[in-house]
């Protein structure tokens, strides 16, 4: 609570996502790897910030420090101004993977009110029911998850994330594992979601167009060791539609970050659709 | 697809039946047994049918209900042992090697070794009373399936949904409940289906040398001795029903506990 009040009295130091020095070691054997060098990172309280990069850049790194299923070597990482751990402690973070991890014996509507159980808040049947509409899921709420196709069960997935009303929104390839145009449709109805749920987002993808469509700022990573190579800012203007995709503006910042993720000389490779 | 595997699951049947009819009309239809009775050392299938009726239900219950009784004595506690020891070693990590051990040495002993050692710590039982050899027999027969079921169910929790509880701010205890202990239970319940014919088997290998004077052990040595064939045969084929039986209403019981753990699971 002190942190809190700290946190609204100094917003400029406190708000938002911030990554400090975050460094990342693991130990294989009797080497050392190191997953993630030095990355500093700021965004604003309530912008969309994706991490881009090949697999081994330390993205997924980043994104689970932040959720507090990793601990970071050296460095540190604050929402708000709150550590990961207090962050998971207050019930603050929702997260999404790519494997959408629903239990397969809760229905869709049990899955969701899964984070309500774990914060012992009342389930709110209108919320919830709300937030099922929100990500076009009415008729399926007592569907087992097995009954669904890969698409739906990520929208439950997102659905149970954003259910505790996160201060922090994390999602880990939330489409990666689904067919493009899935994925594309996909990526339209998060766009629609999130501005109607706006809440503070890191995303981590390896899909140059969806970050540059869904983010504010695109973090463009290179591995080995994980780094922060630049980042870029996206003015895009809001609200964004699909056609945007299309204008020489997006074609721009979409040439940038490839140059930035293959490199002068190629030597990155990436693994987009 | 259902009623081809009825067909099949017929044909073998009546297959079976078919070759037991001929062996035993043909080539062991005059085999000196030593019987007064006309029977061969293998009877036909007719011939198992009039014992049955002879003999009448009453007696296979009599039999039965007390082999039963130990059957289920030796299920639950065996079990029971078995759950708790998964949970200490899930529990308490450093002792899961031990716990694992205690199991594989449970499985490797000959039952036919340890029965007269039971025996002789429980000693005999009263007339008419289940022997505590056979009960013994039936939780030792049970205990290591459903150990190693339980451990390999608790650990095939997915990763993912274990991270979904923590982030969200669940503890080890939350994990515990809803996940991995949910995830375990469609292999417990599979080593649990496996227990359940296990046991009886394992009640009856223990009334041989438990020394009860009602049950299918007992019975079928004094049918053996006093050559009835066709007695021995219809008890062994009873005792075979009754552990499909079981086998079969414990996958009944998970079909109707875990309906999710058939078709397929999310990806």
């Amino acid at each position: 609570m002190n942190l809190n009040d700290a946190a609204a009295l100094s917003p400029e130091l406190g708000s938002g996502i911030t990554i400090s020095g975050l460094t990342k070691k693991f130990k294989i054997g009797r080497e050392t790897l190191t997953a993630l060098d030095n990355a500093n990172l700021h965004s604003d309280r309530g912008s969309f910030l994706s991490l881009l990069g090949p697999s081994g850049c330390g993205k997924s790194t980043i994104l689970r420090i932040l959720a507090g299923l990793e601990t970071a070597t050296e460095g540190y990482v604050t929402v708000d101004g709150k550590s990961p751990a207090e962050l998971r402690k207050n019930h603050e973070l929702g997260i999404a993977f790519q494997d959408s991890a629903l239990m397969p014996w809760r229905s869709v509507i049990d899955n969701i009110r899964l984070p309500l159980e774990l914060s012992g808040e009342k389930a709110d049947a209108k919320q919830v029911e709300d937030l099922i509409k929100l990500v076009g899921l009415q008729g399926f709420e007592n569907a087992k998850p097995a009954q669904l196709s890969g698409g739906m069960r990520q929208r439950v997935s997102i659905a149970r994330a954003l259910v505790v009303q996160p201060s922090v929104l994390l999602l880990d390839e939330p489409f990666g594992a689904l067919d493009d145009m899935t994925r594309q449709r996909l990526n339209l109805e998060l766009l629609r979601i999130w501005t109607e749920k706006p809440a503070t987002t890191l995303m981590v993808t390896h899909g140059i167009s969806e970050a540059i469509f869904l983010s504010d700022q695109v973090a463009v990573m290179s591995a080995r060791p994980g780094r922060i190579k630049e980042v870029i800012d996206i003015d895009l203007p809001r609200p964004r539609t699909i056609e945007m995709m299309r204008t020489p503006e997006f074609h721009a910042l979409h040439d940038r970050a490839s140059e930035l993720l293959f490199g002068a000389h190629g030597e990155n490779v990436i693994d987009e659709q | 697809m259902n009623s081809r595997k009825w067909i099949s699951g017929s044909i073998g049947t009546l297959g079976i039946i078919a070759i037991w009819w001929l062996v035993s009309a043909t080539m062991f239809r005059n085999t000196p047994n030593g019987s007064v009775e006309s029977v061969g050392a293998i009877p036909t299938p007719p011939e198992v049918l009039a014992q049955f009726a002879e003999d009448g239900f009453g007696f296979f219950w009599k039999n039965a209900s007390v082999t039963l009784v130990e059957a289920g004595l030796g299920f639950l506690w065996g079990n029971l042992a078995a759950l708790a020891l998964a949970a200490v070693a899930l529990i308490v990590p450093k002792l899961e090697n031990l716990a694992t051990q205690i199991a594989v040495i449970t499985y490797c002993i000959p039952i036919v070794a340890i029965g007269p050692i039971i025996r002789l710590v429980v000693g005999a039982p009263g007339p008419g009373e289940p022997a505590g050899a056979a009960i013994s027999l039936a939780a030792l027969s049970v205990f290591f399936t459903t150990m190693i079921g339980a451990m390999t169910g608790v650990k095939s929790a997915d990763k993912a949904a274990l991270d979904v509880v923590t982030v969200f701010g669940g503890n080890a205890w939350h994990r515990l409940v809803k996940v991995q202990l949910l995830s375990a239970l469609p292999s417990i319940l599979a080593a649990l289906r496996i227990a359940a014919p296990a046991a009886f088997l394992g009640a009856i290998l223990g009334e041989y040398v438990g020394g009860p004077d009602v049950g299918f052990g007992p019975a079928m040595v004094n049918a053996q001795q006093s050559l009835e064939v066709a007695r021995v045969w219809a008890l062994a084929l009873v005792s075979g029903a009754i552990a499909g039986g079981a086998y079969a209403l414990v996958g009944l019981l998970a079909r109707i506990i875990t309906p999710w753990s058939k078709g397929t699971v999310g990806a």
